[in-house]
């Protein structure tokens, strides 16, 4: 009976091993199959409600994009005949499937004409015409859509009366005319108090319209009427005895009653601080009409491969959404039900169930054709008609992984493509595997970029300041004093946990984002290396231990620009407001697993020695840590952010943003943040956003800390290495040109 | 608090001592254990020839020796007596004095691999050739076993596998010996037959049943039913009745002597009950740590017991109608058996001793053609009336002690 | 014997009760709940609704404003009519999702169970007939080990061994880089070869306690005084012990066989997260940490099921194997 069970044992493994030796066979198809490792397939594979970041890989396998950012994240215009950029002192050429132009109109809106090219085809064969693009953004539109692309938010024309019959209060209660009694959408209060601000703050801001026209040194006269500057400023129909009153109401329409946008008009002043808060807010406040629009005004259709969004301001983000992956309307959607002119748009608005019943089984028009997914693994196929031409490698595998399984795959032969999150250890585990002592060798090929994101440590201006006040120099200074500490710490933390896999940043923006700063840009600067006077206190070739007497020298002189009593090197008093006791929240697991946990232990040595107790409170459940500084309560936490390819900076430091948790409030910035949305011209972004991260610095809201770096493993073996991807950054990776890769 | 007092006590071993004599003993075994389980020997090897041919079995000096990690233990040192065929010997004697080792032996199912029969021979009449059991292998062991010698044993309770019905029992014997070439039928009918003939009324039923489902009478009825289906000429009665009330031991015991009559086999009876040796045996062997200090015929032994050892264990019998103050018993007890001294096993306990007892252990005397004693005070005058003698030397001090201890 | 199977079948119900109704309370009482976590992240993307009233929408939806005890009497009468409901997590029907899963969980478990118990039980029983031998030192030192390894360090060692260092198998998955071209034939071949180091470990898991267990009820069986009735009948060796012994054997060895039954089902979660098989024990372990109450459920309220169908059958095995226990 023994040795019964132990033949079949040894049968078993002798089939097993005796055919071909399993994970180093090459074969199967003519030129092979890719395998990828994948973490988190949840088996949403459609673009419209893919949602994990392994699924968005299969998409963008399985699709193509509309509009296609370069290597710095920047848009490429001109896809069609394509785009030679420099990166690198390489010239690189980007080809799309479309060409979009985006055109500033004279009334502030933008028009984005997007023209397709017409020779590209789905996987069933079936060509793409505008109408797939149309369906697709009518799909993300759609009032019951749940998925995580937010295209629905961004301000396109006639969009929020599509989505949800909605019109904003203020203009229900500015189109119903001031002798209005239906008051079945607001208030007789509302009313009052809306006509109250027209006629009070309103006229003003229109008088200081009328005033700045008439200044002789604008090119006016003091002799002309309200009805003649507001001409003069684009408002000509209105009647010869106008008063500013009527001019505001001519305004006032032309924007819908949109407050916030009738800014555009201002002559000086803003006109949120003319008109009440409440009165203000209800130009963006949505109210349930209950009659949604059909169609979505800004969205029209010029022929069979080209179309126009138009949005109502400038927003500089907007191109980016147009990224999005045109959906087969005959495939997704029901071909019987499209009808641009009555429309109808290949589906019943409010119903996304086919769409969302293919979740599991897509069809699109990208490089690989979707076969299935079974037992964790994606398989795709080539597809023959890319329009960039066909991929290389006949069949692609896309594997769900675990991390520890990742580098050893490479080397078994199971994977030939993994992305595992880079660290000393795994720097060293492949250095071994490769024999040589390096990253790249005969098993296993490293290619390393930067990392989208950075890590921080935050100070709420809000719980740390002098006084209550959160702006004033004295914060300012107290929150600097305890960056400039900290700030020296930064260099040997980061090494010891990172080794060279990270670097320590300087401005609170990832360096692979175009808007970052870069060494050789004038006006760079090593963040808080300053003292209270702005004198640096670090020079070249100082050791360690002046480096770090330096800093908290000069960390004493800000205490004191903030108020402290400093004797013999020592704080002694607090100003009022202010304590000589802080605290800084950490996620360490409770074990002090983080990167910028000995920074602040060793921070805290050096506050004890000048009188400051600095707790550092590592919290072990990560969801308490976002609690924490989410709900207002921490005082400094270090946290991570992880960057879109828009560096625009609205949710995280304008004083309205959502995710303002450092609760800075500054006019300049907000304007600035503002600015920066607006225009669309990269350069002078550029420069805006400098500005604004300086004035961020100034705040000492924000020691940026670490920038990792990431990598993408290739089985040398397997791989023919020439074939991949070179000078890859966060935007461009070996996926954006997988129809180049080849296997040995 | 450092030092060992235990080795001070007697019959310490340490640790050294321990794993010397555990390691030889392994040795030794090992080489008993191999000659036992060759296959395909020579019956010429273990053949032999009996003393007299009326023998069914001969203990010729037999000594069986348990060979344990702690010394060996000489169960049985040397024991001598024959049993004759169609005649019922009892070997009565204390508690470990080598009564049941002696009949394992005989059978070879002592607990292997420690016990092991050391010396000596026991043979064995098959009829028309005679083994001896002590060369003879495992395999012709199993041969004999069950079909010319068959053994009885303490337990009926926990003695048959629970799990098999007792026709399947029964039925296992007959299949393994007489009836290896019969069909299933007649096996059936043999074993319902055997059933019967215990003395068990409802026998097709009980076919049908398992073991837990019996008495215990019923179920050493049974027993008796398995050793006797293939019609052995030994049987080996281990304390039979030990585990059963009166009424139904008398019952066991009319039924062994009736099939043994039908059979004309004869049985081994061990016990430590006087009674049922003097009910049912005609030779009566006497065994005392390891060795047999008295053995005659029933008549002999109850009449006039010599070895001042048997003449205790009348003494110590309650007897019906009697008056005693306290029952007599035996002082002392049963030496070490891993440590047996040189002189008579018995010296240290009796109550007779005599100058000589200090020599060296005493040669059997014989007092009559069957009646033997291991004892010196039979040296000078072998006779009967000397052991009656004895026996009155002991009932003066018994009523001796008795008195004094009415004065206290 | 049909009375006795119907009360406990009755009784079985009304533990099969009890045990879902505490499930339940359990995985209502976790403190990061999967609505909490996906309130949240549709809360954070611009231009959403609120934390709150994504909370509240979310609650109604899955049914978790109601309290407690009319959850459960909810989700009671929906499985009971069949209605099983959706997974929160994998987004499909979640006997759909489980239906994938059981296979290749039940495939590996039944492999393990049935070359575990054919390695161990002889190896048992050859320990204890031959007991203080070498053959019975190295069998208990084997058995020890076996007991004492975890299985991610052997499933890791394996993987070290047979994959990295020799090539002979794919470091894990279940499928390997060229199954969607082969044929039939092929694909089993090589679905088989993906589990040759799962069932492997899953096996040498298993052995060492039963070989133990074997070992020690055998060493009891044959001290027993109807083994010596045996011998003394005259039966061979080999028959005293595979046919005498081993039937006494065979009652406490289907008591843990039968007890290890539910684990066929439950999956082996350790090993099929290092060996990426997508079964049960890794899909319900992300079900459970999620807070996914209807898969979680479900699967748990199947495995009760399992386990007491288990300890029936066992009941009932034990009756057949040993006649002291049967009702008459």
């Amino acid at each position: 009976m023994l040795g019964l069970s132990a033949a079949t044992m040894g049968a078993l493994a002798l089939a097993a091993c005796g055919n071909n030796g399993g994970g180093n066979s090459n074969g199967g198809g003519e030129s092979g199959t890719l395998v990828v490792a994948a973490n988190g397939l949840e088996g949403k594979f459609c673009p419209l409600f893919t949602a994990s970041a392994a699924d968005q890989d299969v998409v963008s396998f399985n699709n193509i994009a509309l509009l296609i950012t370069d290597r710095m994240a920047e848009p490429v215009y001109n896809g069609i005949e394509g785009e030679t950029k420099e990166y690198n002192g390489t010239e690189y050429t980007y080809t799309g499937p479309a060409d979009i132009e985006m055109v500033q109109n004279d009334d502030g809106t933008v028009t984005y004409n997007v023209k397709l090219r017409d020779d590209l085809k789905f996987h069933d064969g079936t060509p793409i015409t505008i109408d797939d693009a149309i369906f697709t953004l009518y799909s993300y539109f759609d009032p019951t859509y749940d998925g995580s692309a937010t295209l629905y938010s961004n301000d396109i024309q006639g969009l929020a009366e599509y989505r949800s019959g909605m019109a904003t209060l203020a203009s229900l209660i500015g189109n119903a005319g001031r002798d209005n009694t239906d008051f079945t959408y607001f208030t007789q209060e509302q009313q009052d108090a809306f006509w109250a601000a027209v006629d009070d703050g309103g006229t003003k801001f229109a008088q200081e319209i009328v005033d700045y026209v008439k200044d002789p040194e604008n090119g006016g006269s003091e002799d002309m009427t309200v009805a003649d500057a507001a001409a003069a400023w684009n408002y000509p129909d209105l009647p010869a005895d106008a008063t500013a009153t009527t001019f505001f109401e001519a305004i006032g329409a032309a924007y819908d009653w949109n407050f916030s946008a009738c800014e555009a008009e201002t002559a000086g002043t803003a006109l949120s601080e003319l008109i009440p808060e409440d009165v203000y807010a209800m130009g963006t406040q949505g109210v349930e009409t209950g009659e949604a629009a059909a169609n979505v005004t800004g969205i029209v259709r010029n022929d069979d491969y080209s179309m126009s969004i138009t949005t109502n301001g400038v927003d500089a983000t907007m191109i980016y959404q147009l990224s999005f992956a045109p959906c087969s309307m005959k495939y997704y959607g029901d071909e019987s039900l499209w009808d641009y002119e009555n429309n109808s748009f290949g589906f019943k608005k409010g119903d996304l169930s086919k769409a969302r019943g293919l979740n599991g089984q897509p069809m699109g028009s990208g490089a690989f054709k979707f076969d299935d997914f079974t037992s964790g693994t994606v398989h795709m196929s080539a597809n023959e008609d890319y329009f960039k031409g066909a991929p290389k490698v006949a069949h692609l595998n896309y594997v769900e992984s675990q991390e520890a399984d990742l580098v050893t795959g490479v080397q078994a032969g199971t994977l030939d493509v993994a992305a595992p999150s880079y660290s000393m250890e795994v720097e060293d585990q492949i250095s071994e595997i490769n024999g040589n002592g390096e990253v790249n060798g005969d098993v296993i090929t490293t290619f390393l970029h930067d990392y989208r994101g950075y890590g921080y440590m935050a100070i709420s201006a809000d719980k740390v300041n002098v006084g209550g006040e959160p702006g004033s120099d004295a914060s300012k200074a107290l929150r600097k004093a305890i960056d400039t500490l900290v700030a020296a710490y930064r260099d040997s933390g980061v090494k010891s946990y990172y080794g060279d896999t990270a670097s320590v940043l300087n401005y609170p923006i990832s360096t692979s984002s175009w808007a970052s700063p870069n060494e050789t840009d004038p006006g760079y600067a090593v963040c808080y290396s300053t003292d209270a006077s702005g004198n640096p206190l670090y020079t070249e070739g100082m050791s360690e231990d002046d480096r770090l007497a330096a800093a908290k020298a000069g960390a004493l002189t800000w205490f004191e620009a903030a108020g402290y009593t400093v004797e013999g090197g020592v704080l002694t008093a607090a100003p009022a407001g202010a304590k000589l006791e802080y605290q800084c929240n950490i996620g360490g697991g409770g074990k002090g697993d983080h990167p910028t946990f000995m920074i602040l232990q060793e921070a805290k040595n050096a506050f004890a020695e000048i009188g400051m107790n600095f707790i550092v409170n590592d919290i072990a459940n990560s969801a308490d840590l976002f609690a924490s500084y989410q709900s207002g309560e921490a005082e400094m936490w270090c946290a991570a952010w992880q960057s879109t390819a828009d560096p625009d900076m609205y949710q995280l430091y304008h004083s309205q943003g959502s995710t303002n948790y450092y609760k800075i409030n500054d006019p300049s910035l907000d304007e600035l943040i503002v600015a920066g949305r607006q225009t669309l011209d990269t350069e002078s972004r550029k420069t805006i956003y400098k500005e604004a991260m300086d004035i961020i610095l100034d705040w000492g809201v924000e020691l940026p800390v670490y920038q990792r770096s990431e990598c993408t493993l290739f089985g040398t073996a397997r791989v023919n290495i020439d074939s991949v991807v070179k000078d890859q950054t966060p935007y461009w990776g070996w996926k954006d040109e997988i129809e180049k890769l080849e296997l040995k | 608090m450092f030092g060992n007092s235990k080795k001070d006590e007697a019959g310490y071993l340490s640790a050294k001592e321990s794993r010397r004599i555990s390691k030889e003993n392994r040795k030794i075994t090992q080489d008993y254990e191999k000659k036992r389980k060759r296959k395909n020997v020579d019956p010429s090897e273990y053949a032999c020839e009996m003393r007299d041919p009326n023998n069914a079995v001969e203990f010729d000096d037999v000594h069986t020796y348990f060979f344990t990690d702690t010394g060996v233990v000489k169960s049985v040192d040397g024991v001598t007596y024959d049993v004759p065929v169609g005649k019922t010997v009892g070997v009565v004697g204390e508690s470990g004095c080598g009564k049941s080792v002696t009949c394992l032996s005989l059978i070879q199912l002592l607990q292997r691999p420690q016990g092991q029969v050391t010396g000596g021979a026991i043979r064995l009449n098959l009829g028309d050739h005679a083994i001896d059991v002590t060369k003879a292998p495992e395999e012709a062991m199993q041969k004999i076993r069950g079909s010319e010698v068959s053994m009885i044993y303490q337990e009926p309770m926990t003695s048959l596998n629970p799990v098999f019905k007792i026709g399947e029992q029964i039925e296992e014997v007959i299949a393994l010996h007489d009836g290896k070439d019969w069909d299933a039928e007649r096996i059936k009918a043999r074993a319902i037959e055997m059933i019967e003939t215990v003395g068990i009324a409802n026998s097709e039923g009980i076919y049908g049943m398992y073991p837990h489902e019996l008495s215990g009478g019923m179920r050493q009825r049974i027993m008796i039913a398995i050793a006797l289906a293939c019609n052995p000429r030994i049987i080996i009665a281990d304390e039979p009745t030990t585990a059963l009330d009166v009424t139904i031991q008398a019952q066991i015991l009319d039924l062994l002597r009736t099939l043994k009559d039908k059979i004309n086999s004869s049985i081994i009876l061990v016990t430590h009950d006087l009674g049922v040796v003097a009910e049912m045996a005609d030779y009566v062997v006497v065994m005392y740590a390891g060795r047999i200090v008295e053995r005659g015929t029933a008549e002999e032994i109850f009449d006039h017991p010599a070895h001042p050892y048997t003449i205790g264990l009348m003494a110590s019998k309650p007897v019906v109608g009697k008056k005693v103050k306290r029952l007599y018993s035996i002082p002392g007890k049963v030496p070490n058996p891993v440590d047996m001294p040189n002189y008579c096993y018995f010296k240290d306990r009796c109550e007779l001793c005599v100058k000589a007892c200090d020599g060296e252990y005493p040669h059997m005397v014989r007092l009559s053609p069957t009646h033997e004693v291991s004892c010196y005070r039979y040296y000078d005058d072998a006779s009967a009336s000397a052991a009656t003698e004895t026996a009155a030397v002991l009932d003066e001090l018994i009523a001796g002690t008795d008195n004094e201890g009415e004065d206290k | 014997m049909r009375t006795y199977i119907a009360k406990r079948i009755g009784i079985s119900v009304i533990i099969l009760l009890c045990v879902t109704f505490i499930i339940y309370c359990l995985m209502r009482s976790l403190p990061s709940s999967y609505v909490e976590t996906m309130a949240m992240q549709l809360s954070q993307a611009p231009g959403a609704k609120p934390y709150e009233e994504w909370l509240a929408q979310l609650n109604a939806t899955y049914g978790l404003d109601k309290d407690i005890f009319t959850g459960f009497v909810t989700w009671l009468g929906d499985f009971l009519t069949g209605n099983f409901g959706d997974s929160w997590k994998f987004n499909v029907p979640v006997i759909t999702e489980f239906q994938n899963t059981i296979g290749i969980s039940f495939a590996m478990g039944g492999l393990a169970f049935v070359f575990s118990t054919v390695i161990a039980v002889p190896l048992g029983i050859l320990a204890a007939t031959k007991q203080y031998s070498k053959a019975d030192y190295i069998i208990s030192a084997c058995a020890l080990a076996g007991i004492s390894l975890p299985t991610f360090f052997f499933a890791t060692l394996l993987k070290l061994i047979f994959s990295v260092n020799l090539g002979w198998f794919d470091l894990y998955g279940l499928m390997g880089r060229d199954f969607a071209q082969l044929d039939a034939v092929g694909q089993a071949i090589d679905m088989v070869k993906h589990m040759v180091m799962p069932v492997v470990t899953l096996t040498v898991i298993q052995i060492g306690s039963l070989m133990r267990y074997t070992r020690t009820n055998m060493l009891e069986v044959l001290n027993a005084d109807y083994i010596r009735t045996a011998r003394t009948k005259g039966l061979p060796e080999h028959k005293v012990i595979y046919k005498h012994a081993f039937r006494n054997t065979l009652i406490p060895l289907v008591t843990i066989i039968g007890g290890s039954l539910p684990g066929l089902f439950s999956g082996a979660l350790i090993t099929e997260t290092l060996f990426m098989i997508p079964g049960t024990g890794y899909t319900s372990y992300q079900a459970m940490t999620m807070g996914d109450i209807p898969y979680t459920m479900f699967f748990l309220t199947f495995i009760a099921v399992i386990t007491l169908l288990s300890n029936l059958l066992t009941d009932i095995l034990y009756a057949v194997v040993d006649p002291r226990v049967r009702i008459s």
